[in-house]
């Protein structure tokens, strides 16, 4: 098997789907003026990841899920009850609970020990896009060697897509006009839950493959990259993702093999590379909008 | 629910945003089929948060009873539309005039059913009725103020309702587009739906409505318009006597603003 096979097919398998995942949830929340709620669940998760390690003795992924996705919930769950009963901004609410989660993750990697018994905090920050490889068994198919992180990032890629296309409706005229939709909705609420904990389902399936900064960066990014040229949703969506998944293909590749066409051995971290690539497209798409919008 | 039942009756209701500070103190009332009434009273009287109260969209609501057509808000949500504020809405979306109007039967579509040809068709008649046809593929961003309070009441009349609540329609909107949806909304009651809508400038009450309730934190008069409007009675809820002050000025002066650009 070539190295293309083994080694760059599956990470660029990973972050693309990721950024599916990930861009097809945050698209919601950009339209709602909550991108920040991506930043605050990839903070809250840390705890359960740590506890999950704690508990099951290992870097077993099915235990560090299940902790990051109850520590997702939680979260979110005490968010809504603080703001049921004080009169905060959504914002400064997740402000405090997600920072309160975070610093909880720190205390346990601290004082349990974890570092020592290798929980890298790097892989929190960047993931481990770079470990990601296809070992297929002697004489057996390429598949049968995919590693279990892209089946879960396939998976919640998936889900995201089904969320979109099955509430759209909803979700746009809740996000439109709230007041309208609450009275006409039977229960914007459920519907806003929904939308969180499916969001919360992508950015912790992406969080061990590419780590918490990129995870953020593609919640937001692909939105924020369509928006001026948007005209619809559903277009924004699309638009969004058929520009951001060549601009991940191009970080992926530019991180991993254009430092050694200048010589240099060691290349450079996949996961930020595309989250500086993914950040920068932004402010240039709206360069660009204001462009066309001047020669129109 | 009873045939002759009110569209809207409303007993002792307090409405507020931080517990025991009522901005509505006590309001008792109840809307005629077929009305079209004027919610009037000078700024920070409660309008807004009657109106929403109502609905139950305020963070703190007492009454000891809120019923839509004899029953509760969720027996008649279907019945029942309600126009926010234009301000209160973000006009960037993404989305043409046609998106929004078909947002109004998001309820009658259905949970995960796409929105259709139909819904499409039923939100360009609607259109057509606020004089937007042309409009309907339009962003709503790219619409001006009085074409976009429009649009939020074609979103409103597409879903045929019986009941019509408006939170000042008529702000900020240029003279054409105020007459256009006064006779949309008059054309509407002609046909037996309810209209209570929250309105600043006193001087065109008596134009577009046939009642008005009188409001400053409590419910001081209802009635029809002439009844309601006497020098006395404005000058209990306003501190001045006739309606040359400022507080139709700043929407007076607003429209022109919007008539000019």
């Amino acid at each position: 098997m070539n190295a293309f096979l083994a080694i760059d097919l599956p990470a660029l398998l990973a972050a693309v789907l990721a950024t599916v995942a990930c861009g097809t949830l945050g698209n919601w929340l950009v339209l709602r003026k909550e991108s920040m709620t991506a930043d605050a669940i990839a903070h809250a998760v840390l705890p359960g990841l740590v506890a999950g390690y704690l508990v099951s003795g290992s870097r077993s992924m099915g235990a560090m899920l299940a902790g990051a996705a109850l520590a997702g919930v939680a979260s979110v769950l005490l968010s809504a009850a603080i703001r049921a009963r004080t009169r905060l901004e959504a914002g400064a609410v997740l402000g405090v609970v997600f920072t309160a989660f975070f610093a909880l993750g720190v205390v346990l990697l601290e004082t349990q020990g974890a570092r020592q018994i290798d929980l890298d905090p790097s892989c929190v920050l960047f993931g481990s896009l770079e470990t990601l490889f296809v070992a297929a068994p002697e004489g057996g198919s390429w598949l049968a060697g995919v590693p279990g992180e892209i089946w879960l990032l396939a998976a919640a890629a998936v889900l995201a897509l089904a969320f979109h296309a099955l509430l759209a409706k909803e979700l746009a005229a809740l996000a439109f006009d709230p007041l309208h939709a609450r009275l006409s909705l039977r229960s914007p609420r459920a519907l806003e839950r929904a939308l969180l904990a499916a969001t919360s389902a992508a950015i912790v399936a992406s969080f061990a493959a590419v780590g918490s900064i990129l995870v953020v960066a593609l919640v937001a990014c692909p939105a924020l990259i369509a928006a001026p040229h948007a005209r619809s949703v559903g277009g924004q969506l699309s638009l969004g993702l058929a520009l951001s998944i060549p601009l991940v293909g191009a970080a992926y590749f530019a991180a991993a093999h254009a430092p050694s066409l200048f010589g240099t051995a060691t290349a450079l971290n996949a996961a930020g590379m595309i989250a500086v690539l993914l950040v920068a497209a932004v402010p240039a798409s709206h360069g660009v909008a204001r462009v066309i919008r001047r020669l129109a | 629910m009873s045939a002759t039942a009110p569209p809207l009756e409303v007993v002792h209701l307090r409405a507020g945003y931080v517990r025991d500070a009522w901005i509505v103190e006590d309001a008792s009332f109840a809307l005629a089929a077929g009305s079209m009434t004027a919610l009037v009273g000078p700024n920070g009287a409660g309008k807004s948060t009657l109106l929403k109260a109502v609905l139950g969209l305020a963070p703190i609501v007492r009454a000891e009873r809120v019923a839509f057509f004899g029953g509760d808000l969720d027996a008649a949500r279907a019945r029942v539309a309600f126009i926010p504020q234009r301000s209160a809405i973000d006009w960037d979306f993404p989305a043409t005039a046609r998106d929004v109007v078909a947002m109004g039967l998001v309820a009658r579509i259905g949970l995960f059913r796409r929105t259709g040809r139909d819904a499409l068709a039923a939100a360009e008649r609607a259109l057509d009725s606020v004089g937007l046809l042309g409009m309907a593929r339009e962003q709503v961003g790219e619409l001006s103020g009085g074409q976009q309070q429009r649009v939020l009441v074609a979103r409103a009349l597409v879903a045929e309702p019986d009941l019509l609540l408006l939170d000042e329609p008529f702000a900020n909107v240029d003279a054409a587009s105020e007459a256009h949806l006064a006779s949309v909304l008059r054309a509407r009651a002609a046909r037996g739906s309810t209209v209570l809508a929250v309105h600043h400038d006193l001087r065109s009450v008596r134009a577009h409505f046939d009642e008005a309730i009188l409001l400053n934190r409590a419910l001081l008069a209802h009635g029809p318009v002439a009844a309601v409007l006497t020098d006395a009675r404005l000058a209990e809820a306003y501190g001045f006597v006739g309606v040359t002050s400022a507080e139709r000025a700043p929407a007076a002066r607003a429209g022109e603003a919007e008539a000019r650009a």
